[in-house]
């Protein structure tokens, strides 16, 4: 449809206003304009001199789309969120609204950057994800990280810091870490070593082979207090400190 | 009775003694299995007592009337009394990063 086409429907005694489909009307706005309006939005006006203007107003819908792809010669779509459209060969990328000049010209931004610049932030959107999920694979495969305990604890992302502590070795780094001894009882320390600025904690018990002499530490979940509850919790147990006889 | 514990693992005396399914015994007398190291909680003597392993739940010691040693790799041997069954409980630790807990792999 163009101005010509669209001034031949409004005749008779619908020449100010005709109905083309759902909540889809044909309005003549002035002499030289008319509209195509939907709702309450003109999503196409052609003006007599040739020039259509497209408009979402906001509401980049599937009818809004439809009802310019169906009444207008442009092509209308989106791409993650972003509408473009295409005319004669030329495709632009537009927000809101787009021009069709008298000679055919769509005026809006060029589509391939626009496409780059989307691309790009979905690309820094996912950086994080990516990079957790290359963490969190590498401590699951058991693969060694070979950094600092300093930059561990520096590492702002929560999921990638707990990775790269696995990778480093929970043993080793809470050796390493000098965490806070919370309790202390019958050769058993419970550990406590902050994370995320203190919002997080980690718990660990640490205790020594009596045959080996060898230090080791278990991870406990962060609500116990103290080295009974520990133990209770990591041997599943109800008295461990009360009913342990022998023990190697 | 008491509780032993041999590194990770930890046997706790039934006292009212358990019913124990024969197609969970293992032959091979292991009672838990080394996946890091290799390194095995096993009978000192195959026939001085039973281990059950059952798919779901505790593994189980029935130990005979002489009593069993319990040998490891690492760690010192440990003697389970005579005619007594013993539950067998794995450590655990808890995993910060699944927010799960999981078995010790030893």
């Amino acid at each position: 449809m163009n101005y010509l086409t669209a001034s031949l429907k409004l005749f008779g005694r619908c020449k100010v206003q005709r109905k083309l489909c759902n909540n889809t009307y044909l309005i003549r706005r002035s002499p030289e304009e008319i509209a195509v309006r939907l709702h309450s939005t003109d999503v196409i006006t052609f003006h007599s001199d040739g020039q259509i203007d497209i408009a979402t107003g906001g509401w980049d819908t599937v009818t809004t789309k439809d009802r310019i792809n169906s009444y207008c010669a442009v092509r209308v779509w989106s791409e993650h969120g972003c509408m473009f459209a295409s005319h004669n060969g030329q495709e632009i990328a537009f927000s809101g609204s787009a021009r069709i000049t008298s000679d055919g010209k769509l005026i809006g931004k060029d589509a391939a950057a626009k496409r780059k610049e989307i691309q790009e932030e979905i690309n820094e959107r996912n950086r994080p994800r990516n990079r957790a999920r290359y963490w969190v694979n590498k401590a699951r495969d058991g693969r060694p990280y070979k950094g600092t305990v300093e930059s561990i604890l520096q590492e702002s992302n929560a999921t990638v810091r707990l990775a790269k502590m696995r990778c480093y070795g929970i043993d080793r780094f809470f050796i390493e870490a000098k965490p806070k001894i919370i309790h202390e009882q019958a050769g058993y320390q419970l550990l406590e070593l902050p994370i995320d600025a203190g919002l997080r904690k980690i718990r660990a018990l640490k205790m020594a082979c009596s045959t080996t002499g060898a230090v080791y530490i278990n991870t406990v979940p962060e609500h116990l207090r103290d080295v009974p509850s520990a133990l209770d919790w990591m041997f599943d147990t109800r008295d461990y400190l009360g009913s342990i006889s022998q023990q190697t | 009775m008491k509780t032993i514990r041999q590194g990770d693992v930890l046997f706790i005396p039934e006292p009212n003694g358990v019913n124990l399914d024969v197609k969970d015994w293992k032959a091979n007398g292991v009672i838990q299995e080394g996946e890091a190291t290799g390194h095995h909680h096993k009978l000192a003597v195959l026939d001085a007592a039973e281990v059950f392993r059952p798919q779901w739940g505790n593994a189980m010691v029935r130990v005979g009337p002489n009593g069993v040693s319990i040998v490891h790799e690492e760690h010192a041997t440990v003697t389970l009394d005579p005619s007594t069954t013993y539950r067998v409980h794995i450590a655990r630790e808890y995993d910060y990063l699944r927010d799960a807990m999981r078995f010790v792999r030893d």
